[in-house]
C-alpha cells in the first residue's frame, strides 16, 4: 500500500523513463543475423525441419497448411550456413519461395512447378529512377501463381508466351505486361503511385494493420497529396477527401485555426475536435486562442497546433472515425482520432536529397456581388450637405440617386463628385503570395538511417500588412543495436512569426466588419492618407469607436505571434522473442506562444493607448509502454495479445497582461505604460491510463478485436475519477470465406464494432476560487468570486457508445470499390456547463447531464473508370450524412447556448429534440390569416413573444469528389468539397441591408423621393401630406393593429401606408430582438477545393544536372465556388472554431490561391 | 545452448512483463493530490475586498452605467439627447439587451459578491461593522435593481454558492421594500465606533457614524418610493428615519470618488457614468426640456453646465470652448426630445476663436451639451446628495405635515446645497450667497404646486444619475415632460420599468412567468413596478 502511494506522488519524468529504458537495455543479448547453423535432416518431417530451425534462429514460419504437407520428410544437410543460405537450400529442395520479414519467413508454394509447357522467365523491377525494388509481388495470372523480387530487384517465374505477368507493390502504380518472349530477361519499370492503394493501415497505438483485419472505418490520405497545394495549415488540405470529417477554418486567414469534425459533434460545451497523434504519439492541439462566442466576440484567432505540421514530413494520414478505433487512446480520442505518420530514412543507402518549392499568390475569391449601385450616401434620400454629415452618413445608402454631375461635399472636406466608385471596398486588399521551400535529407545504412528536412513559409496576405513566417527542422533516426533493439529519436523545432493577424468579429479593428456598407460613391482608397493628423493622431473617419479606420489599423495598430515549438520523442523497441516485442516511448511537446498587440494613443475606445500581451507556455509530456505478443498459434490462427500503460501530463502556464495609459510614447513596451496588470494562469491534467487490446484472425478471413482501457484524470474528484470502457469489433472477409469469384467480387467485407469512450474535462471545476482584481483602485486592493461557473464537487466522467457497420466491396479487379458505413453514437452523462439564470449569481453550472446522439452514413465510391498503360483515370467520391440530436439536457435548462449572435438575439443552441448547433431567434407573429404584424407606429415587423429555431448551424450533408488523371508524364488532379444542410446567419448583409448596400433595400426609393419633392413642392408638412393620403414610398407588407373587436380581440389591417425606406431599414434591428429570418441563408455549396496540373519531365532530360527526378505542377487552391447562395461573402464565414456554428460577422473575403510547385529529387 | 536460451528468455520475459507491471501499477494509480487545484487562485478572500468590488462597480463599471444612463434614463428623464446612443431612452426604441444588461451584469458580479460578503461576515464578532456596512450597500444595490425591474429574486439571490439554489424565486417588490427597512435599520443599530474597523470602504473610508446617517437617508429616500402605493408606510418609515438623523450637510452626502481613467468595459477605476457619456463620438447633448426649465428659471448653473465646444471626435477634453461665441448668437439650445443631432437644422455660422481663428460652427455645434467637468473621469458619483434629502424632506412635510419641519426651509435647503455640490466637482463652479439666493427667489415653492416645484429642482440635482432620477419622476410625475414620440418609436408611452431579460424568461421560466403574473401576465416596459400605482 505504502508502496502504491509512492507511486502515485510520482511526477512523470524523463529520467526515470529513461532508466526504465536502461534496465532494458541490461537485460537484452542481441543475436545477431550472422549467426551460422548446422543440421543434419535424415528424412526427417518438415514440421519438424521448421520447429528446430524456429528455435534456433528465433524466427517462425508462416505458410498455407493446406498447399504444404508439412509431414512430408525431408534429408538435407548445411554446415555453416547463415540463416538465409539455408533457407535457400530449403526452398531449393521443396520448390518454395519465400521472403523474410523481419522474424517471419512467408513462404509460398510453386504450384506450378514441373508443369512441361513452363519456361522459367526471369527479371528485373527497377523504380522510375532506375534502382532495383526489392519485394515486389510478381504474379503470373494465368497460372495464379507469385513471386516476389530479391533485394536486387531480380525475379523468376513460370510462364509462357501469352501469360500476363502483374507487378505489384506498395506506393507503385500496378503494372500488367503481357509476356512477348520468354528467354529474354524482362525489364519492368514501375512507376510512383499517386495514391497509395495499400491494404494495411496505421491504426491506435501505431499498429500496422492489415486492412482487412478491422472492424471499423478507417481513411486514408497520402503526405504526397499535401505537399503540391499547399495550405498553411496543412489539415485544410483534407477537406472534401474523407467521408464524414468536416474541415472549416476561419476568416482568420492564413495564420487562423481550423475546426475538424469527425462525425459531428459528441459533446455538448465541450471540445468536439479530433485528437492528433503523430507516429503514435498523441500531440498538443491546443487552441491558442480564438474569438469567444459570446455576444461582443472580437479579438484575434491565434492558430492551432496542428497548423505546425510541415506537409512535406507527413508520410500518411489517418482518420480514425470512431471510438471503437480509438478506444485505445482514451479520454481525448472521443471525438476520433487523426493519426499522422511521419516520414523516415527509408533504406536506400545514397544520399537522398529533395526539394520542395511552391509559389503561390492570393486574392479575393468571393466580392460583394449582392450590392446596389443605384444610390449613394446620405440619410433620408437627402444629399449630404456639410462635412459633418458626409462623416456621420459615411456608412448609410440612402443618398438621392448617383448622379456624376453633382458635386458634393465628403468627410475630409474636399468636393468630389456623387459617383459610384467602382469595387470601393475590394481595392483595399491586395495580392498575396505564399513561397514555400523545403529540403529534406534521407540517408541510410544497413543498421540506421535518418532523414533531416527543413522548410521555409512566407505568405503576405491579401491584408495589407498581415503575413507569415515559418520554418520547421525535423529530423528523424532510427538505428538497429543488434537484431533485437531499435531506437528512433524524432526532434522537431518550429519557429513562427506572424505579424498583424486580422481581427474578427466585433473588433473594432475588424476591417472586414468596418467596411461594411460604406457609401458606394466613397472610394476606400480616400482614407489612405485620412487617418491621422500632423501630430499622428487618430482622425475619425465617421466609423467611430467600434470601427477604426482601416488604414490607422493597418498602419498604426499592430500585432505580433511568436512562436516557438519543440517536439521530440524517444522511441524503442525490443524483439524479446520471435512473438513477444516491448515498445517504450517518451515524447515531449512544449511551445511557447507570445502574443502582443499595440493600440496606439489617441485610437477610440483606448485613447490613452494599450498593449496587450499574452505569453503561454504549453507543454505536454506523454510516455507509454506497451508489450505486445503475436503467434501464429496454428495454421488457421493468429492471435496476439498487446498490454500498454501511458501517462500524460498536460501543464500550460502563462500570463495575460494588459498595460495602459502610455506615457512614453516612442517605445511600445510594456515599461511605457504607466498601469501594469498581469493575470497568471496554470492549466495542470494528468492522466494515467492501461490498456489491452486482445486480437484474432481465423484463416486470414474472419477476425476479432477486443480492447479493454482504464483511464484516471486529475480533473474529476476523488472517488470518480477512474473509469474503464471495452471495444470489441469483428471483420469478416466473406468473399474469401466463400471463395467468390473474383472475377466478379474481388473483394467482399464485413464489419461492426461496438465500443464506449470515457472522457473527463477540464481542470478546477470542482471548488469556488476567489481573485483579486489585476489592478488596485485608489491604492487598495478589490476582490472578487473569480468565476461565471457554479462549480460542481461531485462530477463523474462523460461516456459516449457507439457501435458501427460497414460493408466493403471491390468489383472488377479492384476497378470499382465501394464502402458504406452506418454508424449511431450516444453521448450520456455529459459534464456540461448548462446556463442557469444569471440571478443566482452565476451564468452557468457544470453538471453531468444531457444525451447527445449522432448517427449517420458514409459512403466512399473508388472507381478507376480508364485504366491503361498511357491513361489512368481514378474518380471517387465520398458522401456523408450525419443526423445529430440532442437528446436531453439538465432537468429544467430549456436550451443552452452555444454562441451568441451580435445581432437580434439569435443564438445556436443545443435544445432537447433539436439539433445539434440549431439557431435560434425572433420569427414574425402573425394575424389569424397568416398575414405578418407590423408595428402599428413604424410598420417594422413584430417579433414573436419567444425565440423559435430558425434553422441549424452544422452541415447534414458533406461530400467530396476527387479526381485524378495520369497520361503519360501529365497529370490532373481535382477535388470538389460539398457542403449541405446547413444555415448561416449573415450579420454583414444584415448590415449592408441596414445601411442601404443590398439590392433588397431599392424597393420604394424612388416612389418615396417622388413623393417628397411633390411634398416639399405643395409646401405640405409630413404630417399633413400624410393626411392628405399623398405619402408614397415603401410600403412593408403586412397588417397593423387598428383596434378591437367587442370581445377585446384586435382587428387588423392590411398596411398600405408607405414610410421612408431610409427609416424603415434603419430600424429592422436591434442588438437583442428583431427578424432575423431575412438574413439567415442557406449556407450549402459546392466548392472547387483544389486543382493540379502536374508534368514529370522525363529523367532523360534532366539526368544531366544531376536531378533525378523533376516534377512540376501548376496548382490552386479554391480557385471557385462552384455553387453557393448567400451573397456578398463566402458561405463558410464564421469567426470561430467553437461549436457554435452558423453565425457570421464581418468576415474578411476568402482567399483563392494559384501557382506553382516544383519538386526536385537528386 | 539451447537451454541457456530458454533460460534467458525466461528471464527476459520476467523482466518486461515485471516492468510492464510496474508501470501498470503506476498508471491504474488514481491520487493526483492537488493537481486539480489552481495554484493562481484564492479560497478564502478578505470580505472586505469584495465590499470595496462592489462599492468601485456601482459606478465605475461602464456597461451598466452607459446602458443605465446614457441609453436609457438619462434620455428618459429628458436630461440628454441627440446622439445616435440615447434614441434607445429618448424616443422609447426598445432594444431588449439595453434593458437587461443592468441586471445581468449586476447579479453575477455585485449581487453575488455582496451576497457572499454578507453571508461570510454574519455572525462573525470580528467582523460585525463590515457585515453592517454590507448589509447597507446590499440593500442599496438591490434597491436599484427593483426600482427598475419591480419583482426580482432577493432572498435567494446570488447564494447559489452555498445553498445551491440555481433557480430563485422572485421576491415582491412589497417584501423585498419590507425587508430593506428592518435591514437599514437593524444595520445602522449594528454599526458601534468601538467594534471592527472596516478597511476597504471607499464610501467613508470606515466612518461608521457616517454610514449611519447614509443607511438612514436611504431609507427616507426608500420611504418616499411609496407614496402612491402606501403612504402609511411611506409615512411612518420617512419619520423614523428622519428621527435617527439623516444627512445635514454636503460634507456628509454619500460619494464615491474615482481615478482619471477612461475605463472600458473591464476597468472599473474611472467613473462609468462620465465614460459612458464622454467616450462617445460626439458628446451626448442636453435635453431642450432641460435647458429649457434651468433657462426660464434663470437658474445660475446653467451657464457652467450647458457649453459648446468645437466637436473633436472621441477627445472631449482636447476640445475648444466657444459657449460665449455660440450664445451671443443663438442663446443655450438643446435637443428637442423628437429629434437627433442632425435634425432641426441650424445653418452654420462663423465665429473668431482666440488660438483657432475663424471656425464655422456647425449644426451639431449649435447644440449645448454637458460641461467638462461634469464628465471627467474622475468626477465624483453622487450616490445620495443631502440635497435630496431636503427635498425628499420638504415633500415629507408638505405631504404629511408636523414631524418633518418646515417644507420652506427644507426646500431652501435642499435648493441651496444643491447649487453647492457642484463644486464637489474638480474645477466645478462656486456660487455666492447673492446667486443662491437670488435663485430661491426665482424658484418659489408656488402655492398647490409645492410638489412640482420640490420634484422639479429634484430632478435638476438628480442630473448624471439617471436612475435615481427616473425613479423619482415616476414616482412623482415631475416634472411633466413633452412627449418624444416619433416615426421610430416602438411606444407612445414613456415606458415605465425594464424589461425583464429573456435569459430568465428563457432558463428561469416558472418563477419568471409567476412575476409576470403579477405584472398582468405581460413583461413589458409600458408595466408599473409595485410602488408605481396608477
Amino acid at each position: 500500500m505504502k508502496r502504491t502511494l509512492h507511486f502515485c506522488r510520482y511526477r512523470l519524468s524523463p529520467k526515470l523513463v529513461l532508466a526504465l529504458f536502461m534496465a532494458l537495455f541490461a537485460t537484452g543479448h542481441a543475436q545477431s543475423t550472422e549467426s551460422l547453423f548446422s543440421f543434419t535432416w535424415k528424412q526427417v518431417a518438415i514440421g519438424d525441419v521448421f520447429e528446430q530451425i524456429e528455435q534456433r534462429a528465433d524466427i517462425r514460419f508462416s505458410y498455407n497448411p493446406l498447399e504444404l504437407d508439412v509431414n512430408q520428410p525431408i534429408t538435407l544437410q548445411v554446415r555453416n550456413a547463415k540463416l538465409d543460405e539455408l533457407l535457400d537450400k530449403l526452398a531449393q529442395q521443396l520448390a518454395f519461395r519465400y521472403r523474410l520479414r523481419g522474424e517471419m519467413v512467408i513462404i509460398q508454394l510453386d504450384g506450378q512447378s514441373g508443369t512441361a509447357h513452363q519456361q522459367l522467365l526471369n527479371g528485373q523491377v527497377r523504380n522510375s529512377r532506375g534502382q532495383p525494388l526489392e519485394g515486389v509481388t510478381v504474379i503470373n495470372m494465368k497460372l495464379n501463381s507469385s513471386t516476389i523480387s530479391n533485394g536486387n530487384g531480380n525475379f523468376s517465374i513460370n510462364a509462357q508466351v501469352g501469360d500476363e505477368l502483374r507487378f505489384r507493390m506498395m506506393g507503385y502504380t500496378t503494372q500488367t505486361v503481357s509476356v512477348t518472349d520468354v528467354a529474354a530477361p524482362l525489364q519492368i519499370a514501375l512507376d510512383d503511385a499517386m495514391i497509395e492503394l495499400d491494404e494495411t493501415v496505421v491504426t491506435a497505438l501505431g499498429i500496422t494493420r492489415e486492412e482487412r483485419s478491422l472492424g471499423y472505418a478507417v481513411s486514408e490520405v497520402e503526405g504526397a497529396e499535401l505537399k503540391k497545394v499547399r495550405e498553411p495549415n496543412v489539415i485544410n488540405s483534407l477537406a472534401g477527401r474523407v467521408a464524414g470529417l468536416v474541415i472549416n477554418s476561419t476568416a482568420g486567414g492564413p495564420a487562423g485555426s481550423s475546426r475538424v469534425i469527425i462525425r459531428g459533434a459528441t459533446t455538448i460545451t465541450g471540445n468536439n475536435q479530433p485528437l492528433y497523434v503523430v507516429d503514435g504519439i498523441p500531440m498538443d492541439n491546443s487552441n491558442y486562442g480564438q474569438v469567444d462566442g459570446g455576444k461582443f466576440a472580437a479579438g484575434y484567432d491565434l492558430g492551432d497546433a496542428i497548423s505546425a505540421l510541415n506537409p512535406d514530413d507527413i508520410a500518411k494520414v489517418s482518420v480514425l472515425k470512431g471510438p471503437s478505433a480509438s478506444a485505445l487512446y482514451g479520454s481525448r480520442a472521443a471525438n476520433g482520432v487523426i493519426l499522422i505518420t511521419t516520414k523516415r530514412g527509408g533504406t536506400n543507402k545514397e544520399l537522398g536529397i529533395e526539394l520542395n518549392s511552391t509559389m503561390t499568390f492570393e486574392n479575393q475569391l468571393t466580392t460583394f456581388d449582392g450590392y446596389q449601385t443605384l444610390y449613394g450616401q446620405g440619410r433620408n434620400q437627402n444629399l449630404v450637405n456639410d462635412v459633418d454629415q458626409a462623416r456621420t452618413s459615411l456608412f448609410s445608402n440612402f443618398g438621392p440617386r448617383l448622379d456624376p454631375d453633382l458635386m458634393i461635399p465628403y468627410f475630409d472636406g474636399q468636393l468630389r463628385p456623387y459617383a459610384l466608385a467602382k469595387d470601393n471596398i475590394s481595392g483595399f486588399f491586395r495580392t498575396g503570395a505564399t513561397y514555400t521551400n523545403s529540403l529534406s535529407l534521407t540517408n541510410a545504412t544497413d543498421r540506421s538511417s535518418f532523414r533531416l528536412a527543413v522548410s521555409d513559409l512566407r505568405n503576405q496576405d491579401i491584408v495589407p500588412g498581415s503575413g507569415l513566417r515559418r520554418n520547421s527542422f525535423t529530423f528523424n533516426g532510427t538505428s538497429k543495436f543488434g537484431d533485437k533493439v531499435t531506437v528512433e529519436a524524432r526532434a522537431y523545432y518550429l519557429n513562427e512569426n506572424v505579424s498583424n493577424r486580422p481581427a474578427l468579429a466585433d473588433d473594432p479593428g475588424n476591417i472586414g466588419n468596418n467596411f461594411v456598407g460604406l457609401a458606394n460613391n466613397v472610394d476606400q482608397a480616400y482614407f489612405k492618407d485620412y487617418y491621422k493628423d500632423a501630430q499622428g493622431t487618430y482622425v475619425d473617419w465617421g466609423g467611430g469607436q467600434y470601427r477604426l479606420n482601416p488604414y490607422w489599423i493597418i498602419n498604426e495598430m499592430s500585432n505580433e505571434t511568436k512562436k516557438d515549438r519543440l517536439m521530440g520523442a524517444l522511441q524503442l523497441n525490443y524483439a524479446i522473442t520471435s512473438w513477444m516485442s516491448f515498445q517504450g516511448r517518451l515524447a515531449t511537446d512544449l511551445t511557447f506562444l507570445d502574443f502582443e498587440k499595440y493600440t496606439p494613443r489617441t485610437t477610440p475606445g483606448s485613447l490613452a493607448g494599450r498593449l496587450n500581451a499574452n505569453h503561454q507556455r504549453y507543454s505536454t509530456t506523454e510516455s507509454d509502454v506497451l508489450l505486445s505478443m503475436e503467434k501464429q498459434v496454428s495454421p488457421a490462427w493468429h492471435l496476439s495479445a498487446r498490454i500498454g500503460a501511458s501517462l500524460s501530463r498536460i501543464r500550460n502556464v502563462g500570463s495575460t497582461m494588459e498595460f495602459l495609459n502610455m506615457t512614453m510614447t516612442d517605445v511600445v513596451s510594456p515599461n511605457s505604460f504607466a498601469d501594469k496588470s498581469v493575470i497568471e494562469n496554470d492549466y495542470r491534467k494528468h492522466n494515467n491510463s492501461a490498456y489491452v487490446l486482445l486480437s484474432a484472425g481465423y484463416k486470414g478471413f474472419l477476425y476479432a478485436d477486443a480492447t479493454i482501457r482504464h483511464d484516471a484524470s486529475s480533473t474529476l474528484p476523488q472517488g470518480n475519477n477512474s473509469y474503464l470502457y471495452p471495444s470489441l469489433s469483428g471483420s469478416f472477409v466473406f468473399s474469401d470465406a466463400f471463395k467468390i469469384d473474383k472475377s466478379i467480387l474481388s473483394f467482399g467485407k464485413l464489419r461492426v464494432s461496438a465500443a464506449e469512450v470515457g472522457n473527463d474535462t477540464d481542470p478546477y471545476q470542482l471548488d469556488l476560487y476567489y481573485a483579486l482584481n489585476p489592478l488596485s483602485f485608489m491604492g487598495r486592493s478589490i476582490g472578487n468570486i473569480s468565476s461565471t461557473l457554479l462549480p460542481n464537487p461531485n462530477l463523474k466522467p462523460t461516456r459516449t457508445r457507439s457501435f458501427e457497420t460497414g460493408l466493403e466491396l471491390k468489383f472488377l479487379q479492384d476497378r470499382i470499390g465501394l464502402d458504406v458505413t452506418y454508424y449511431t453514437q450516444r453521448s450520456r452523462d455529459q459534464i456540461n456547463r448548462v446556463p442557469i439564470p444569471v440571478s443566482s449569481g452565476f451564468t452557468s453550472q457544470v453538471i453531468n447531464a444531457g444525451v447527445i446522439v449522432n448517427k449517420g452514413v458514409e459512403i466512399a465510391l473508388n472507381t478507376q473508370p480508364i485504366s491503361n498503360e498511357h491513361f489512368h483515370w481514378d474518380l471517387n467520391f465520398n458522401v456523408a450524412r450525419n443526423i445529430n440530436k440532442v437528446e436531453s439536457l439538465a432537468e429544467g435548462v430549456p436550451f443552452l447556448t452555444l454562441s451568441d449572435a451580435r445581432w437580434m438575439g439569435v443564438a445556436v443552441v443545443a435544445m432537447p429534440d433539436a439539433p445539434y448547433g440549431s439557431i435560434l431567434g425572433y420569427g414574425y407573429q402573425y394575424d389569424p390569416e397568416g398575414n405578418i404584424i407590423l408595428n402599428a407606429n413604424n410598420l417594422t415587423p413584430v417579433v414573436s413573444e419567444e425565440r423559435q429555431l430558425l434553422g441549424q448551424g452544422t452541415f447534414k450533408w458533406t461530400g467530396g469528389l476527387y479526381t485524378s488523371m495520369n497520361y503519360k508524364n501529365f497529370g490532373l488532379t481535382a477535388i470538389v468539397d460539398m457542403k449541405l444542410g446547413a444555415d448561416l446567419f449573415s450579420m454583414s448583409n444584415l448590415f449592408a441591408a441596414t445601411r442601404g448596400s443590398l439590392t433588397s433595400t431599392l424597393e420604394g426609393r424612388e416612389e418615396w423621393i417622388q413623393s417628397e419633392e411633390e411634398r416639399l413642392a405643395a409646401g405640405a408638412t409630413e404630417d399633413e401630406w400624410l393626411a392628405m393620403g399623398r405619402v408614397r414610398g415603401y410600403v412593408p407588407q403586412g397588417v397593423v393593429q387598428t383596434g378591437t373587436d367587442g370581445q377585446g380581440n384586435p382587428i387588423y389591417t392590411a398596411n398600405t401606408r408607405a414610410v421612408d425606406p431610409s427609416l424603415y431599414w434603419s430600424n429592422i434591428y436591434t442588438d437583442g430582438n428583431g427578424i432575423a429570418i431575412p438574413y439567415l441563408y442557406d449556407a450549402g455549396y459546392f466548392k472547387m477545393r483544389e486543382i493540379t496540373l502536374s508534368y514529370r519531365v522525363p529523367g532523360s532530360l534532366v539526368s544531366q544536372w544531376g536531378i533525378q527526378d523533376l516534377s512540376i505542377a501548376v496548382v490552386s487552391r479554391n480557385p471557385f465556388i462552384i455553387y453557393k447562395s448567400v451573397p456578398n461573402i463566402d458561405p463558410d464565414s464564421n469567426y470561430n472554431n467553437s461549436n457554435g456554428q452558423g453565425l457570421e460577422y464581418g468576415s474578411l473575403p476568402s482567399r483563392r490561391s494559384w501557382g506553382i510547385n516544383l519538386n526536385f529529387r537528386f | 545452448m539451447s537451454t541457456f536460451n530458454v533460460i534467458q528468455m525466461k528471464k527476459l520475459i520476467y523482466r518486461s512483463v515485471s516492468i510492464v507491471a510496474i508501470v501498470l501499477s503506476m498508471t491504474a494509480c488514481t491520487k493526483f493530490d492537488d493537481t486539480n487545484i489552481d495554484p493562481t487562485r484564492s479560497s478564502n478572500l478578505d470580505p472586505s475586498l469584495q465590499l470595496s468590488l462592489v462599492q468601485a462597480r456601482f459606478s465605475g463599471d461602464l456597461e451598466i452605467n452607459e446602458k443605465l444612463g446614457t441609453v436609457m434614463t438619462m434620455p428618459l428623464v429628458q436630461h440628454l439627447a441627440g446622439i445616435w446612443a440615447n434614441r434607445y431612452g429618448q424616443m422609447y426604441i426598445k432594444s431588449l439587451p439595453y434593458l437587461s444588461s443592468f441586471w445581468e451584469y449586476t447579479y453575477q458580479n455585485d449581487i453575488l459578491n455582496i451576497v457572499d460578503a454578507v453571508q461570510r461576515t454574519t455572525g462573525v464578532e470580528e467582523s460585525t461593522n463590515l457585515n453592517a456596512i454590507c448589509r447597507i450597500v446590499k440593500v442599496y444595490m438591490f434597491a436599484r435593481l427593483t426600482d427598475l425591474y419591480g419583482d426580482i429574486p432577493y432572498t435567494e439571490a446570488g447564494t447559489a454558492a452555498y445553498t445551491g439554489i440555481t433557480r430563485p424565486v422572485y421576491d415582491k417588490q412589497e417584501d423585498i421594500y419590507n425587508d430593506f427597512f428592518s435591514e437599514l435599520k437593524a444595520a445602522a443599530a449594528q454599526l458601534d465606533p468601538s467594534k471592527d474597523p472596516v478597511t476597504g470602504d471607499f464610501f467613508y473610508d470606515g466612518n461608521v457614524v457616517a454610514w449611519q446617517k447614509f443607511a438612514n437617508s436611504l431609507r427616507l429616500r426608500l420611504a418616499m418610493r411609496l407614496v402612491k402605493r402606501d403612504p402609511a408606510k411611506a409615512q411612518a418609515e420617512a419619520q423614523d428615519a428622519y428621527a435617527d438623523g439623516v444627512f445635514e450637510s454636503n460634507a456628509e452626502m454619500c460619494i464615491m470618488r474615482h481615478e482619471n481613467i477612461q475605463n472600458d468595459y473591464v476597468d472599473i477605476r474611472g467613473n462609468g457614468v462620465s465614460v459612458g457619456i464622454n467616450q462617445h463620438e460626439v458628446v451626448p447633448r442636453l435635453s431642450a426640456t432641460l435647458i429649457n426649465q434651468m433657462r426660464n428659471s434663470n437658474d445660475p448653473r446653467l451657464n457652467h453646465i450647458a457649453r459648446y465646444y468645437i466637436d473633436l471626435p472621441y477627445r472631449p477634453f482636447d476640445r475648444v470652448d466657444i459657449t460665449d461665441q455660440v450664445r451671443a448668437v443663438v442663446g443655450t439650445v438643446g435637443v428637442n426630445p423628437t429629434d437627433y443631432i442632425w435634425d432641426d437644422w441650424k445653418n452654420p455660422f462663423d465665429i473668431e476663436v482666440p488660438g483657432v481663428g475663424t471656425h464655422t460652427v456647425s449644426n451639431n455645434e449649435q447644440k449645448a451639451q454637458p460641461a467638462n467637468f461634469l464628465i471627467r473621469n474622475d468626477a465624483p458619483f453622487f450616490h445620495q446628495t443631502y440635497a435630496e434629502v431636503e427635498f425628499l424632506l420638504a415633500e415629507a412635510a408638505q405631504r404629511f405635515g408636523a414631524g418633518f419641519g418646515d417644507v420652506q426651509t427644507h426646500y431652501q435647503n435642499g435648493v441651496r446645497a444643491a447649487l453647492q455640490q457642484l463644486s464637489l466637482f474638480h474645477d466645478g463652479p462656486t456660487f455666492s450667497d447673492t446667486e443662491i439666493n437670488n435663485f430661491i427667489q426665482s424658484v418659489p415653492l408656488l402655492p398647490s404646486r409645492e410638489l412640482e416645484v420640490i420634484n422639479t429642482q429634484l430632478w435638476i440635482a438628480l442630473f448624471l444619475n439617471g436612475p435615481e432620477a427616473y425613479a423619482n419622476w415616476r414616482r412623482t410625475g415631475y416634472p411633466v415632460l413633452p412627449s418624444p414620440v416619433n416615426g421610430e418609436s416602438n411606444s407612445t408611452t414613456t415606458p415605465r420599468r425594464f424589461e425583464y431579460p429573456l435569459s430568465e424568461q428563457e432558463q428561469n421560466g416558472v418563477n419568471y412567468q409567476a412575476a409576470v403574473e403579477r405584472l398582468g401576465g405581460t413583461n413589458s416596459w409600458n408595466g408599473r413596478v409595485w410602488w408605481d400605482a396608477e
